[in-house]
């Protein structure tokens, strides 16, 4: 199991090999589209990368519909740390139904 | 018909020693005595957007690597119009994931699609458009006119010449930039060039643009001996051939 350190440094190299940001720019509240430049099919990317490093398959609708629930509808951004909140929320609920 | 108003290659230089290729998925099935690459690493490539080489193929990151050392000679045409330069581009089909297609051999049915969801990056078919790369170059440079892409493995860059030599002739464009680029990525290629083409040359991996305006006199681009050079350079061979001939 790894811890949430390990976590965000896999989400953090996924989202940094996708969109070939220099070490140190991604943070937990960087903003996919406003910081770090992000387009929609970059999320079908880095969702592949963050299943290939973690193994949890990321469907991005389920991450947003997540989220809005959160934040609120209107949102026009999220941030990295979203993200990583709705993988641990994931993981979660895989070790409750096991 | 048409002058050479400015031209780039980007070829292994002369100190690169020749290697053998062999593929880490054919092995020594797919093996080629001298080869030279381009050291040049897609992630680093000079391009205005970093996170594009992730949806294009090495060679359409040559491709616009090579063509983006031009932008100044071709500006004074795009500010008279976008409309009046031709990009006339020899670029062949992008990799298949063969990484992925090995984790997907012999898997039952059912799993398949699983698997494929899995294991296949969505950009990766973007890679596998030669008419995508050529576009996101013209997009770099602000090109708005004809896009011709040609893959011929062996005559895309004689193609491109030819007709951008016409459309010159024609005046449907002011400038014609005729480009290619070449790269090891597609094993079945490297071993149609090994057995049909290649002969004794090294196989490089290369790039070349050329910026052409019409000038009234006639170039046949076939009337050179392109079999005698001592590099090869796939589909880019004639275009890289002839600027270096240029060049002497």
């Amino acid at each position: 199991m790894l811890s949430e350190k390990e976590l965000f440094d896999k989400i953090e190299e996924a989202i940094r090999v996708v969109l070939n940001a220099p070490e140190g720019e991604i943070k937990k509240e960087s903003m996919f589209k406003a910081d770090l430049d992000a387009e929609s099919i970059d999320f079908l990317d880095i969702s592949y990368e963050i299943e290939q490093r973690t193994g949890v398959a990321l469907d991005f609708n389920e991450a947003l519909h997540y989220i809005t629930e959160k934040k609120g509808a209107d949102i026009t951004d999220i941030s990295v740390g979203d993200v990583f909140d709705y993988i641990i929320k994931v993981l979660q609920q895989k070790k409750e139904n096991k | 018909m048409s002058k050479i108003l400015w031209s780039s290659t980007l070829v292994p230089s002369a100190d690169v020693t020749a290697k053998p290729y062999t593929s880490e998925y054919y092995g020594e099935s797919l093996r080629i005595p001298m080869t030279k690459s381009l050291a040049l690493e897609e992630s680093k490539a000079p391009l205005p957007d970093r996170k594009v080489y992730r949806s294009m193929s090495r060679a359409g990151v040559l491709l616009s690597v090579v063509c983006l050392h031009g932008q100044q000679v071709m500006q004074p045409f795009l500010d008279k119009s976008p409309f009046c330069v031709g990009i006339y581009a020899a670029l062949e089909n992008g990799p298949v994931d063969l990484k992925s297609t090995r984790e997907m051999i012999d898997v039952v049915r059912d799993d398949f699609a699983e698997l494929y969801k899995k294991h296949r990056n969505p950009k990766m078919f973007l890679m596998q458009l030669p008419n995508l790369a050529a576009a996101q170059m013209g997009i770099f440079l602000g090109i708005l006119g004809p896009l011709n892409v040609y893959n011929s493995s062996s005559y895309g860059s004689i193609h491109a010449l030819e007709q951008a030599e016409m459309d010159l002739h024609e005046s449907r464009v002011d400038a014609a930039l005729v480009c290619s680029a070449f790269s090891f990525e597609n094993p079945l290629i490297l071993e149609r060039i090994r057995r049909q083409t290649l002969q004794d040359r090294i196989l490089c991996e290369g790039a070349a643009a050329l910026v052409l305006t019409a000038d009234g006199k006639h170039s046949d681009w076939k009337d050179f001996d392109y079999n005698t050079t001592e590099s090869y350079y796939g589909i880019s061979h004639q275009i890289i051939t002839q600027i270096q001939k240029k060049g002497e």
